[in-house]
């Protein structure tokens, strides 16, 4: 019958040889395929393989169905394969980067294409997560067509399978989905053409849902009215030993060795095959498996609990005697036992495993079954469990559950007595606390902790204390506070000799020094640090100080040097597909992009931003709509008010310094619209929070579009010059402070204060802009002061390229005289390499040339000409 | 997806001849588009040729000055608009 299981499947099947065709040449694919739980997907899926034969290399491997699976259990699967060439990086504890960089390696060198086959996707674990969206986004130019199987029906929006198939799915060119449906009642009828049984009636009752018919034809002439009556029924015709070794079978995550499914029944070797004539569960080598999740959960679910519990604990001892050191499976088995002392012996240790493979979600779950357990703990042992789950709640963004948790931490250590375990109780609950967006209670916590810690000695605590007040106090812009702890924390882990401390707080006392104090210390001090974490082998930390420089950068707007240190976290960021560090350096160009001006570069990052999973954390898209409906506003396009609205509602619980670029945006909207009151009311509150801080550009640019739109008599203290310039109504050095910082909006903002001739420059500005809503209140001011030759409009900035070429055309050969291939062209302009490709022979076909050395050539002997304007 | 009315100025006045270049003028631009997803409905042009207004339907009004820019057209305004029907409010009685 297995034949007939692919019926109208062919459309699907033809399709892939298609993928594998193109992948042969270069053009590999990522193919989703989906469908619902037994409608066929693995069946089509090897079918495929089978057909492949030796064409490809073919590589399966499949995620466990497990409430917490062994991290990368796929990729394991994989490197077992000695075709797949990865098994001696990853059993060497190779990063998990490292892993999928090789494995992208293969994809593109192999002579063969590869079919890659990842089962059962909605399983996965995270790391397996990060490996599909890693292959997903460069499988383009690999030889390979990567096929991943998923039930759609269970993954709704909060599963986070769906961030990461949005996030491929925008990759039009080279992903692809495919759903397989249920039969059709003429298939069907096909498929019961040997049997009393009635096809409609099997149709019916089955959905056409291939597993279901299957398993309802074989369970005989009956028509049993559930999956699980129809697989019971299957089962009852073979011996009891046999269904024994099926029931063992069933408690297994996936599959279970022979040798083991013996031992755990004591059965004669005969009763595998018994088991195996039922049909039920099929052999993979020399283990057993169900040839359906639906059949093992039928199975299980129908065996006398206390069974159950048995075959479990002791699958554990069988593992504990072989030494395995396969943690999740032992957790597995140890949680199902339901038995304090095994869950508690294997649980916590499967739970760090899972955080040092990158698995959170797993982490939180074994963590979570341990600490069901917590009064069998002594004190000391669950403060250690509490906050180690405290940081994995935190890390899949649970921060409600991670502040209930460092409650509960620093609730035991008082019990304790102990000053130190106290303390150390007051820094979680600290931290997880600004992560909750409760600053005000942070702030209260730090100073508690350091009140306490104070009197004693010089300890690891202190210095740590020390280190997140300052921090604290550098985000919330108190410099005072942060250079203070920052200090002695620096100093502390010197005589404690801890490098990696010093090297943290002195990252702090830079950022602040840039952002409020004196911005060439800062840099100075920031690249102090990151050459102490380059020492101690700390990438990750590098990485931060490139992303506080950017930052911190363009917030003190020394711009090219901040654009420079952007785009450096940025490559950092995507070598290692860290998404978070990634949006958030690209989200900071957008906004610097914006205030020089250069708005089409701001748009395309924003929007590059939104494109990042949608998971990441609010600061990102904060800033980057900030900078988009800042361009909206000052072009005059629709669309403004919805977007800053979002920035603003997105940022309200986080720190002033990411939503104060985004509320003055907001506020010269109203003040174009004439809307005053409103203004005044939306900046109100925060002028009175930049207040609080001592950063000059938060006072100076709240305080000067309040004062702008008529809610501010006196200008506030400690504004930045360029702004406090302004205000103080010298219109001229404003403007030049501004064009030495290169914000040309700004500078026509200033010139617009003065006489008629600095008027028209201002307008010029404005025009080359395109700023049509301040270049229209800037002809109107003209006119009222009667100035007579107002120039009419914007002159068209757009010019025809001496070759024909339009605008984008001539941008992507600007591109490749600098030696740029087409995937970088691409990356740089935010379009697909096929649009690239599209615009390349475009160029050449203008150009009137054959290859890309031709038109580059070219294009320097004609002199180019060539940039946009 | 949103629709915007794209105003335009043409100091020298626009010039599509009805031959076969008018077509390559407007095959161009109907191409360029769909690299921003905006499709160009129709346009209203001035008796001098020097204004347009042209209906466009697109994701953003960033994909409308995109695809202008790879077009080597002006935008003066981008204005969103919805349809108002006058014979949807006299429908009942006509």
């Amino acid at each position: 019958m297995d034949h007939l299981l692919l019926l109208e499947r062919d459309h699907l099947l033809d399709r892939l040889e298609r993928l594998l065709q193109a992948a042969s040449q270069g053009q590999g694919s990522l193919v989703l395929v989906s469908g619902e739980a037994g409608v066929g997907k693995t069946t089509m899926v090897r079918a495929f393989a089978g057909r492949v034969g030796d064409r490809a290399v073919v590589l399966i491997g499949a995620c466990d169905p497990l409430s917490t699976p062994r991290p990368l259990s796929p990729l394991l699967d994989i490197a077992a394969d000695p075709a797949s060439g990865i098994g001696d990086l990853l059993s060497s504890g190779a990063a998990n980067y490292d892993v999928f960089a090789d494995l992208l390696g293969r994809l593109r060198t192999a002579l063969r294409p590869t079919l890659l086959v990842v089962e059962d996707v909605h399983w996965a674990d995270e790391a397996t997560l990060d490996l599909l969206r890693y292959v997903g986004r460069r499988v383009a130019d690999t030889h390979a067509v990567v096929v991943a199987t998923y039930r759609h029906d269970e993954v709704t929006r909060t599963h986070p399978l769906f961030a990461v198939i949005g996030d491929l799915v925008r990759i039009r060119e080279s992903v692809h989905r495919m759903e397989i449906p249920p039969f059709t009642l003429d298939a069907v009828r096909r498929l019961a053409a040997d049997s009393p049984v009635d096809p409609e009636e099997l149709f019916e009752l089955t959905g056409g849902n291939a597993f279901f018919v299957t398993e309802v034809l074989a369970a005989g002439d009956d028509l049993p009215t559930s999956v699980q009556d129809a697989v019971l029924a299957r089962l009852a015709r073979i011996s009891h030993d046999a269904q024994q070794v099926v029931e063992a079978v069933s408690t297994a995550p996936r599959l279970l060795e022979v040798r083991h499914a013996l031992a755990l029944v004591d059965a004669a070797p005969n009763a595998v095959d018994g088991a195996l004539a039922a049909g039920v569960v099929h052999r993979a080598d020399d283990a057993l498996a169900f040839r359906h999740e639906l059949a093992r959960a039928a199975v299980e679910g129908a065996m006398a609990p206390g069974h159950r519990v048995e075959l479990h604990r002791r699958m554990v001892d069988i593992l504990v005697e072989e030494r395995s050191n396969d943690l999740a499976r032992l957790a597995h088995h140890a949680v199902r036992t339901g038995d304090p002392g095994l869950i508690l012996g294997y649980a916590p240790t499967a739970a760090a495993a899972a955080v040092s493979r990158g698995a959170p979600h797993q982490a939180v779950e074994f963590y979570a079954a341990a600490l069901a357990h917590a009064s069998q703990l002594d004190r000391s042992a669950e403060i250690t469990l509490r906050s180690e789950y405290q940081r994995a709640l935190s890390g899949i963004d649970d921060q409600r559950g991670s502040l209930d948790q460092a409650e509960e931490v620093l609730r035991l250590a008082e019990e304790t007595g102990d000053v130190e375990q106290i303390g150390r109780g007051l820094i979680t609950v600290a931290r997880a606390s600004w992560t909750f967006g409760d600053n005000e209670r942070s702030k209260r916590t730090m100073t508690a902790a350091i009140e306490l810690l104070d009197p004693l000695d010089d300890s690891a605590t202190l210095t740590a204390a020390l280190y997140l007040d300052g921090y604290l106090a550098m985000l919330n812009r108190r410099y005072q506070a942060a250079i203070a702890s920052s200090t002695r924390s620096v100093e502390m882990a010197t005589r404690i000799g801890s490098d990696v401390d010093v090297a943290r707080a002195t990252m702090t006392l830079g950022t602040a020094e840039l952002v409020m104090g004196d911005v060439e210390h800062g840099v100075a001090l920031v690249h102090e640090a990151m050459a102490m974490f380059e020492r101690l082998g700390e990438t990750t930390l590098v990485t931060s100080c490139y992303s506080l420089l950017g930052t911190g950068g363009g917030e003190a707007r020394i711009y090219d040097r901040a654009a420079g240190w952007l785009e450096e976290a940025i490559q950092r960021a995507r070598h290692t597909d860290s998404d978070y560090p990634m949006a958030y350096a690209t989200a900071w160009l957008a906004r610097i992009r914006c205030e020089q001006g250069r708005w089409d570069e701001a748009v395309a990052l924003a929007e590059a931003v939104a494109r990042v999973s949608p998971e990441v954390a609010k600061i990102s898209p904060v800033t980057a709509l900030g900078a988009l409906g800042r361009v909206r506003v000052r072009r005059g396009d629709p669309g403004a008010d919805e977007v800053l609205r979002r920035a603003v509602d997105l940022g309200r619980s986080g720190s002033l310094q990411h939503i104060w670029a985004p509320l003055c945006a907001l506020a010269e909207h109203y003040w174009f619209q004439g809307r005053l009151d409103e203004a005044v009311g939306l900046l109100e509150g925060p002028y009175h929070t930049a207040l609080q801080t001592d950063s000059p550009w938060a006072r100076g640019e709240l305080g000067f579009w309040l004062w702008w739109v008529g809610g501010l008599a006196v200008p506030p203290d400690g504004a930045a010059e360029p702004f406090a310039l302004h205000m103080s109504g010298d219109w001229e050095a404003a403007a030049l402070a501004w064009r030495a910082i290169g914000c040309p909006y700004e500078e026509a903002l200033a010139l617009a204060g003065g006489d008629d001739a600095a008027m028209l420059a201002a307008l010029d500005i404005l025009d080359r802009l395109q700023a049509r809503p301040a270049a229209l209140w800037v002809r109107s001011r003209l006119r009222h002061a009667g100035v007579d030759s107002i120039p009419r409009g914007p002159r068209q900035s757009t010019r025809t390229h001496p070759a024909g070429l339009t605008a984008r055309q001539a941008e992507v050969l600007a591109l490749m005289r600098e030696g740029l291939a087409n995937g970088d062209i691409a990356q740089r302009l935010f379009i697909s390499k096929k649009t690239v490709e599209h615009h390349v022979s475009a160029v050449l076909a203008k150009l009137g040339v054959a290859t890309r050395a031709e038109a580059i050539t070219l294009g320097r002997q004609d002199g180019g000409g060539v940039s946009p304007t | 997806m949103p629709r915007y009315l794209v105003e335009r100025t043409f100091p020298d006045g626009l010039d599509i001849p009805q031959s076969s270049k008018g077509i390559e003028i407007v095959g161009g631009v109907v191409s360029n588009n769909l690299d921003e997803q905006v499709t160009w409905v129709h346009s209203f042009v001035s008796d001098d040729k020097r204004k347009t207004f042209c209906i466009y339907d697109g994701p953003t009004p960033e994909s409308i000055r995109r695809a202008a820019t790879a077009n080597g057209l002006p935008v003066d305004l981008i204005t969103q608009v919805s349809v108002l029907d006058p014979y949807f409010y006299l429908g009942g009685e006509a």
